[in-house]
C-alpha cells in the first residue's frame, strides 16, 4: 500500500540529510506507530506522505516512494490528499468552522459534494467517531478530546483510505487520549491504514500491529510491535522512546509471553509466584519526603477562590502548603484548575478571595524582579518563551534585567547550559532548535535566574521519554531549587520524580498525599482521568506487602526475592 | 431585540464599506458626529459582552484622545487661532528652540473630523468582529464576490485573534516572571518590549499558520467552493432599504464633493451647480 525504496530527503538548509535511505512496505490496514526522537525524522515522513513532500517542499528528495501504486513525484497533490488523510497535535490549529457539523463539511464541500451526499457523509463520520451528540455543538466549547475526534471526522467524512496521525495524543488528559485511542482502532477495523506518530508509546502500543523506530533518519526497527520489545528493547532503550510498563514488567519477571494487557500479565504473574512459592518481601525502594511540620513552608495558599468567568469557579476555597525539599505534581482531569493554581503562585494571576503567599510575602505585591528570583515559571508552550536571536542571549537575558554581575552571568549560563546538554548550541536560533532543545533553553532561561522555587506548567507535552528524563533529573540536582511544582497527566512522570501529588477536581483537592497513596482509591483515579500504572496494580492485586509505583521496583524487588529463596 | 441581530452577515460587510465610505466622503463635523453617535447606539444596543465593551472603549478613547490632542499641537495650516499656548514664544531657551507651543482652534477642528474618521471606522469594524462568526464572513464576503482565497484568509484571521490575544498576554506574563518589565515608558523600552512581545507571537503564528495551511491542504481547500448547511438567515428588508439609503446619501455626497473639487482646482465650473457648490461648501 505505501512503498518506500531508499529514499532520502534533505532539508534546503541541512547538509545532513533528514531522511536516509529508508526502504519498508506499509501493508493495507495496518496500524503502525512510529516513534523515535526528537528530529528522528518523523514529521518529515508524514509530510511525504500526502505529497508535501516533494511537491510543497524546495529541499532534494531521491528514491521511490509510491502509495496505493501512484507515484508520489508523478502524482499532483490533489490526488494524493484523496488517499490520505492527516491529523495534527493541536485541534484548535486545525478546526476553522463555527460548528460540528461545518468543520466535518468543509472537506467535502471543497470536493463540490452537493448538500445531501454532505449530510450523509457528515452524519455517517459522526457516528464513526461516536460524536453524533456533538453534531450542532459550537467547536470552541469542545473538549480537547472531543475536538481532536472532529478532526478526525472532518479527515474520514472524506474517507481517505489512508489516515496519518501527528501526535494526536500529545495534548490530551488520560480519559481524553482513551476516547481518541478507541475512535482510532474502530476506524482501523474498519479496514483504513493508521500511521500514527507518538511519544506516548505506553498508551498506544497496545493497539498497534506494528512499530517503526526511526533514528537519524534511519528505521532502527520496523515490524511486529511485540517481537520489537524482544529483538529491539536495547534500541527502544538507546533512543530514549517510552516502554510500556506491562512489558518492562513481562520481560523484567521472565514472562513467557509478552503482553500489553494488564490481566494476562497479572494471570501470568501469579501463576510465575505460585510455581515458585515465591513470598514477596517488602524492599525499601524509595524515600518519601513526608510534607510535616517539620519542613519550612515555602509557599501558602488560603481559601483561595479563582473565576476566569463571573459565576463559573475554577478554584473555590483551596487551602494548600507547599514545603522546602518537595516536588510536587498536580494532577487532575483538563479544566481542574493546575494551570490556573500554577499561575497564581507565579503571580500571573490575581485571586478573587484569599492570600498566596511566596516566603512569608503576598505574592501580589513582590516586584517582578524580586519574584524572578523566588519562582521560575516554565510554561506550557516554551515558544513563547523565547524571544533573542541565540540561546546565549536567551540565557543571559534575565540576569542582565535583574542587573546581576556580568561574570556571574556567565559562571550561572554556563553551569545551566552544561546541565541542560545545551553547549554546542549557544549560538543558534532558539527558533531554529528541535522541540526538546526549545523546552530546555526556555528551562534554561527560568532557571540563569536561580529560583528557588520551579512551576512547570505540562513539562511533558510534546516531548519523549529520554528528555523528560533528562530534564527532571538535571532539574532535582540543581542546588539552589528548594522545590519543584509541575502540572501533569503522565502518570509516569509524576510517579517518578514527585514526592508529594496533589489531585485537583473541579478547584478542589481530591487528593494530597504521597504518590504511592494516590493508587489506594481507584475510584479517585478514575474520577480524576487518571491511569493506574500496571506495577501498582499488580502489586495491590497479587498480594505484594507495598505498592510498587515503577516496573523497575517491582522487578528488582521480585528479583531479589528469587535470589534470596 | 440586540441591534446587529438585525443584520445578517453580508449586511454588516456593507455597512463596514458603507460607513468607512461615509468617513472618508465628508468634512462636516456635525454629519461626522451625528454619524458616530448613530455607531456608538448600534454598538452599546448590540449585547456584546463587558469585556469587549472595555476593549472598544480603550481604544476609542485613545483614539479620539491621540488624534484631537496632536492635531490641536500640531496643526500647520493657515489661519489659525491660538486657544492657549503650552510653551509661549517668549519663554528662555525652550520658546526659542520650539517656536512655542500652542493649542490651535482649528486644529481642534480638524482633528475632531480625523478622530470620528477613526472612531467610526473602528467601532463599526470592531461591531461586525464582535457580533459575526468566522464561517459568516466568509460566506458574505462570498456572496459579495470576493475571491474565495481571500474571504477565507480574513475569516480565519479573524477567528485566530482571540488566540493571538490570549498568547500575548502568556508571553508578557511570562516575561514578567524573567525580571523584565513590558509596560515601560521612555524611547527605547517601548521598542524593545514591542520586539521581545511580538517576535515569539510572529514566530506561534507562522508555526500555527503552516500546520493550519497542511490542515486546510489536506481536505482539498480552494479545488471547489460548494456550500452545505446555506443558513443565512432571511435579510431584514428595512435594514436593506436604509443600506441602500446609506449608499446613495454616499454616492451622492462622493458627487458633490467631487465637482466641488473640480471648481475648487478651478479644472470644471458650471455656474447653474452654484447652489451645490454652496451645499458642499456649507454641509459636507
Amino acid at each position: 500500500m505505501i512503498h518506500f525504496k531508499n529514499v532520502y530527503y534533505s532539508y534546503p538548509t541541512r547538509d545532513v540529510p533528514t531522511i536516509n535511505g529508508i526502504t519498508l512496505d506499509i501493508e493495507r490496514g495496518d496500524f503502525v506507530l512510529v516513534s523515535g526522537p526528537t528530529g528522528c525524522g518523523k514529521t518529515t515522513l508524514v509530510k511525504m506522505l500526502n505529497g508535501i513532500i516533494p511537491h510543497l517542499s524546495k529541499g532534494k528528495f531521491c528514491g521511490e516512494l509510491s502509495i496505493l501504486g501512484r507515484d508520489v513525484c508523478s502524482s499532483s497533490m490533489e490526488e494524493l490528499t484523496e488517499e490520505v488523510g492527516l491529523i495534527f497535535q493541536s485541534p484548535d490549529d486545525q478546526i476553522i468552522s463555527n460548528t460540528v457539523e461545518e468543520e466535518i463539511a468543509f472537506g467535502l464541500e471543497n470536493l463540490g459534494f452537493n448538500s445531501r451526499q454532505i449530510t450523509q457523509r457528515v452524519d455517517w463520520a459522526l457516528k464513526k467517531t461516536n460524536i453524533v451528540n456533538l453534531k450542532e455543538r459550537d467547536t470552541k466549547e469542545l473538549s480537547g478530546g472531543q475536538k481532536q475526534r472532529v478532526v478526525i471526522a472532518s479527515q474520514i467524512a472524506m474517507q481517505p483510505k489512508i489516515l496519518v496521525f501527528d501526535e494526536p495524543l500529545s495534548q490530551l488528559d488520560p480519559k481524553g487520549a482513551k476516547e481518541v485511542m478507541e475512535c482510532i482502532v474502530d476506524l482501523n477495523k474498519e479496514g483504513i491504514t493508521v500511521i500514527i506518530i507518538e511519544h506516548r508509546v505506553a498508551d498506544i502500543a497496545r493497539y498497534v500491529n506494528k512499530v517503526l523506530l526511526l533514528d537519524k533518519g534511519r528505521v532502527a526497527y520496523y515490524g511486529d510491535v511485540k517481537e520489537s520489545f524482544k529483538k529491539a528493547f536495547l534500541i527502544y532503550k538507546q533512543l530514549g522512546v517510552q516502554i510500556p510498563e506491562e512489558i518492562k514488567l513481562s520481560l523484567g519477571l521472565g514472562i513467557k509471553e509478552i503482553t500489553f494487557f494488564y490481566e494476562k500479565l497479572k494471570s501470568a504473574f501469579e501463576n510465575k509466584k505460585r510455581k515458585q512459592h515465591l513470598p514477596f518481601c517488602e524492599q525499601k525502594l524509595r524515600v518519601f519526603t513526608n510534607h510535616s511540620a517539620s519542613l519550612n513552608k515555602i509557599i501558602s495558599l488560603w481559601e483561595i477562590d479563582f473565576e476566569y468567568v463571573k459565576e463559573k469557579p475554577v478554584l473555590a476555597g483551596l487551602t494548600l502548603d507547599f514545603y522546602e525539599g518537595q516536588n510536587v505534581a498536580l494532577m487532575g482531569a483538563n479544566g481542574s484548575g493546575k494551570s490556573t493554581l500554577i499561575s497564581l503562585i507565579a503571580g500571573i494571576n490575581k485571586a478573587s478571595n484569599g492570600v498566596v503567599e511566596l516566603n512569608g510575602q503576598k505574592v501580589n505585591f513582590i516586584k517582578n524582579k524580586q519574584r524572578a528570583s523566588l519562582v521560575g515559571l516554565l510554561i506550557q508552550n516554551p515558544d513563547l518563551m523565547l524571544f533573542c536571536e541565540t540561546v546565549e542571549k536567551e540565557l543571559l537575558f534575565g540576569p542582565e534585567h535583574k542587573r546581576i554581575k556580568h561574570n556571574e552571568a556567565v559562571l550561572r549560563m554556563n553551569n545551566i547550559l552544561e546541565n541542560l546538554g545545551l553547549n554546542e548550541y549557544i549560538n543558534d536560533a532558539p527558533f531554529a532548535l528541535s522541540v526538546g532543545q526549545r523546552l530546555r533553553t526556555a528551562l534554561g532561561a527560568v532557571l540563569t535566574l536561580q529560583p528557588s522555587v520551579l512551576l512547570l506548567d505540562e513539562p511533558t507535552t510534546g516531548q519523549n521519554q529520554e528528555n523528560i528524563v533528562k530534564v527532571m533529573k538535571t532539574l532535582k540536582g540543581l542546588s539552589f531549587i528548594k522545590s519543584i511544582i509541575f502540572c501533569t497527566h503522565d502518570i509516569y512522570t509524576a510517579v517518578h520524580f514527585a514526592d508529594r501529588i496533589i489531585v485537583l477536581n473541579s478547584g478542589q483537592v481530591a487528593f494530597d498525599g504521597r504518590a504511592k497513596d494516590v493508587f489506594n482509591d481507584l475510584e479517585l483515579m478514575k474520577k480524576n482521568s487518571l491511569s493506574v500504572p500496571a506495577p501498582v496494580r499488580l502489586s495491590k492485586e497479587c498480594g505484594c506487602q507495598k505498592t510498587f509505583l515503577t516496573a523497575e521496583e517491582l522487578i528488582k524487588s521480585f528479583l531479589n526475592t528469587e535470589s534470596a529463596t | 431585540m440586540k441591534s446587529m441581530a438585525l443584520f445578517s452577515p453580508r449586511q454588516k460587510i456593507i455597512l463596514i464599506l458603507a460607513s468607512a465610505l461615509y468617513a472618508i466622503s465628508t468634512d462636516n463635523p456635525h454629519l461626522m458626529g451625528g454619524y458616530f453617535i448613530f455607531m456608538v447606539a448600534l454598538f452599546l444596543t448590540a449585547g456584546v459582552g463587558g469585556r469587549k465593551k472595555q476593549v472598544w472603549l480603550a481604544a476609542i478613547v485613545l483614539t479620539l484622545w491621540g488624534t484631537i490632542f496632536s492635531q490641536s499641537l500640531f496643526y500647520a495650516k493657515m489661519p489659525r487661532t491660538i486657544l492657549f499656548s503650552l510653551i509661549s514664544k517668549d519663554t528662555l531657551f525652550i520658546g526659542a528652540f520650539t517656536g512655542g507651543l500652542n493649542f490651535y482652534k482649528e486644529g481642534i477642528e480638524y482633528g475632531f473630523i480625523q478622530a470620528m474618521r477613526f472612531g467610526i471606522t473602528l467601532t463599526c469594524g470592531l461591531l461586525v468582529c464582535f457580533t459575526t462568526e468566522s464561517k459568516d464572513i466568509l460566506r458574505a464576503a462570498i456572496r459579495l464576490k470576493v475571491p474565495y482565497s481571500l474571504s477565507f484568509m480574513v475569516s480565519i484571521g479573524l477567528r485566530f485573534i482571540p488566540l493571538i490575544v490570549a498568547e500575548t498576554k502568556t508571553v508578557i506574563s511570562a516575561q514578567r516572571m524573567r525580571g523584565f518589565s513590558p509596560m515601560q515608558s521612555g524611547l527605547i523600552k517601548p521598542v524593545k518590549t514591542a520586539r521581545t512581545v511580538l517576535l515569539p507571537i510572529l514566530v506561534n503564528s507562522i508555526r500555527r499558520s503552516s500546520m493550519l495551511s497542511l490542515s486546510v491542504e489536506s481536505r482539498h481547500f480552494g479545488r471547489k467552493q460548494a456550500f452545505y448547511l446555506p443558513r443565512e438567515k432571511k435579510e431584514n428588508i428595512f435594514i436593506n432599504i436604509a443600506l441602500f439609503c446609506l449608499g446613495l446619501l454616499i454616492i451622492t455626497m462622493g458627487i458633490i464633493k467631487m465637482l466641488y473639487f473640480l471648481y475648487l482646482s478651478s479644472f470644471l465650473y458650471f455656474p447653474e451647480l452654484r447652489a451645490i457648490y454652496s451645499l458642499a461648501e456649507k454641509y459636507i
